[in-house]
């Protein structure tokens, strides 16, 4: 059966510091592909950038060339470059360039909260829309209102919410995250990630029932053709296994078709990201 | 997480404590992977020095940190007539404090420091408690230090105190290079984000975290009753309540999260810790290995918890 896992990371302490994970001590450890193939039942993954950096997005297409089991990744560019299609078309000409299937430079790192609507992002977003790929959209909520108008603002771009736009699942923040992404679902461009809501979650003591009602109303706004499920590894761990993530995976999707959980679990990806070789 | 142990307990604060006790919890801290440890003449009038220089006695000299303070030079209690000590510690008074922020009288202080730890050099030497000595100190202590910093005798100068806006008057005034702040850059309260913290980040200077616990409030889930060595106001032990009610949500005990914040903070290079047992030690250890979710800070910002501009926003990717 056909696995894609739409959103996980990789990383390596003896290349760079990762500020990010400075204070994270039960994650910060190097990450390799044999780490991912040893806890992954995926057939085929999709590597996204962790730190704002064109260097990692290159090292990640490296790595994704020489794994079969990576199909494509969604790296970093600065998105308000103004050369940014000549930086998207020299990414592609490093190794492993044809396998650049999106780009994500995290909203939730930029405090402006109307930052994805700023002239110079929209600009930059069209462009790589324009490129053919995909935009990775990571936000903290003050930044819902801005997404719905990005989304609006370039009909013409793919853009895949991530993590469910992480709703405050330990502080039962149902609302108005849900509010938000029902509105969000009802723009056709954009995709959702069945990702992320474990380390939303209260990392110790967490439950399936927990997560549902969000896994829930995310399969229920977007419908199971427009959500991928992603494993968010080796992030997860701070919370949960890949073996925990992917099964709570499957139980919020029990109840739907075998086509509708196939897209789930590998159809939505491909129609979501350019992923250049047939899984 | 860089914790230090710190050594107040060892000079027996508010209670006796054995010297095995003492002995044992500088081998558990040891143990745990702490290397800075951090002392006073004040504390137990030589006592916490004498004892920890006894447990880190035969540990290279290379592999930890040591500081202590200077200020409170100690001399004979000419009256002495075996009355216990009325500043907080659980010894004979046969010793006095003199409060002294001269040249002289910190070199003096260093010296008899050195003897009482049984080390031929302090690496830290932080001016404590000169609140009310701003300009003793500016003039005699401080450029004492420095001096001994400029020859190598130190490798860190700076002030250790409880008061924010003191410590940032002599960060501006002064070329010290490390300080240590008690209790006013914790969970329950952060008036070292006023001046002091960005001061801080701007001129490179490192800070020790000391008093993330504000004297006990923070020290256990449920918050206790004592705040800046007294009881607590009912307000912050009722504010401390509601901040354990949002770390319950994430499954974070309330201590944990009192190391974790100052920790975050990028001027703080270590925190630092007491304990008067070495079970203390052990759950220290235990609580500052929790990884706690950035979405908690944001929790407690908006509920009006804690400040907005508390540097905590490491979002994970």
């Amino acid at each position: 059966m056909t696995v894609i896992d739409a959103h996980h990371h990789l990383w390596d302490l003896s290349k760079r510091e990762y500020d990010w994970l400075a204070d994270l001590d039960p994650i910060r450890r190097t990450y390799t592909v044999a780490d991912l193939a040893a806890v992954s039942p995926a057939t085929a993954t999709v590597l996204v950038q962790t730190i704002p950096s064109v260097e990692e997005t290159e090292e990640f297409l490296a790595t994704a060339s020489s794994t079969p089991l990576i199909a494509g990744v969604v790296g970093w560019l600065n998105l308000c470059a103004p050369d940014l299609p000549d930086r998207i078309a020299e990414l592609r000409e490093v190794p492993g360039g044809a396998q650049l299937i999106g780009l994500r430079h995290p909203a939730q790192g930029e405090p402006d909260p109307n930052w994805l609507v700023r002239q110079d992002v929209v600009r930059g977003i069209t462009a790589v829309a324009e490129a053919g790929l995909t935009y990775d959209i990571l936000i903290h909520p003050q930044q819902h209102d801005a997404a719905i108008a990005l989304a609006d603002a370039v009909p013409g771009a793919r853009f895949v919410l991530d993590h469910a736009g992480k709703p405050a699942i330990a502080s039962s923040g149902y609302e108005p995250w849900a509010k938000f992404l029902t509105a969000l679902a009802a723009r056709p461009n954009v995709f959702c990630k069945l990702s992320g809501l474990v380390t939303e979650a209260n990392w110790t003591e967490w439950t399936v029932d927990d997560l549902r009602p969000y896994a829930d109303h995310v399969l229920e706004s977007f419908g199971p053709e427009r959500v991928m499920f992603g494993s968010d590894w080796p992030v997860c761990e701070l919370a949960a296994t890949y073996d925990q993530v992917y099964e709570s995976a499957q139980a919020f999707t029990g109840s739907l078709s075998e086509s509708e959980r196939a897209d789930v679990f590998g159809g939505t990806a491909t129609r979501a990201y350019p992923i250049p070789t047939p899984v | 997480m860089k914790l230090g142990l710190g050594c107040a307990q060892l000079g027996n604060l508010y209670r006796a404590m054995s010297d095995e006790t003492a002995a044992a919890i500088v081998d558990a801290a040891w143990s745990h992977g702490v290397r800075y440890f951090d002392t006073a003449p004040h504390y137990g009038l030589g006592l916490s020095e004498r004892r920890l220089g006894a447990a880190l006695a035969g540990r290279p000299r290379d592999e930890y940190v040591l500081s202590t303070k200077v200020g409170r030079l100690l001399t004979e209690n000419p009256a002495y007539a075996g009355e216990r000590d009325t500043e907080g510690f659980d010894v004979p008074a046969t010793l006095v404090r003199q409060r002294d922020y001269s040249r002289d009288g910190v070199l003096r202080s260093l010296e008899s420091s050195m003897t009482r730890l049984g080390v031929d050099r302090i690496d830290i030497a932080f001016v404590h408690d000169a609140e009310n000595h701003v300009e003793e100190a500016l003039a005699g202590a401080i450029p004492a230090l420095i001096e001994l910093r400029d020859q190598g005798v130190l490798s860190g100068v700076g002030l250790g105190m409880n008061f924010a806006d003191v410590l940032a008057t002599f960060v501006r005034r002064s070329d010290v290079d490390t300080i240590m702040v008690a209790g006013r850059y914790t969970l329950l309260e952060q008036p070292a984000l006023d001046e002091l913290l960005p001061l801080c980040v701007s001129r490179g200077v490192s800070v020790m975290a000391a008093g993330v616990f504000n004297s006990g409030i923070l020290a256990s889930h449920t918050p206790g009753s004592t705040y800046n060595y007294a009881d607590a106001p009912a307000a912050l032990v009722d504010k401390a309540r509601r901040i354990a009610a949002v770390c319950d949500r994430f499954g974070v005990e309330l201590p944990a999260a009192a190391i974790a914040l100052p920790a975050v903070h990028p001027a703080v290079r270590s925190v630092v810790l007491g304990a008067s047992s070495v079970s203390q030690v052990s759950a220290n250890a235990s609580r500052a290995a929790v990884a706690v979710p950035p979405a908690l800070w944001q929790a407690l910002i908006d509920e009006g918890l804690l400040r907005a501009d508390t540097p905590v926003l490491k979002e994970i990717p």
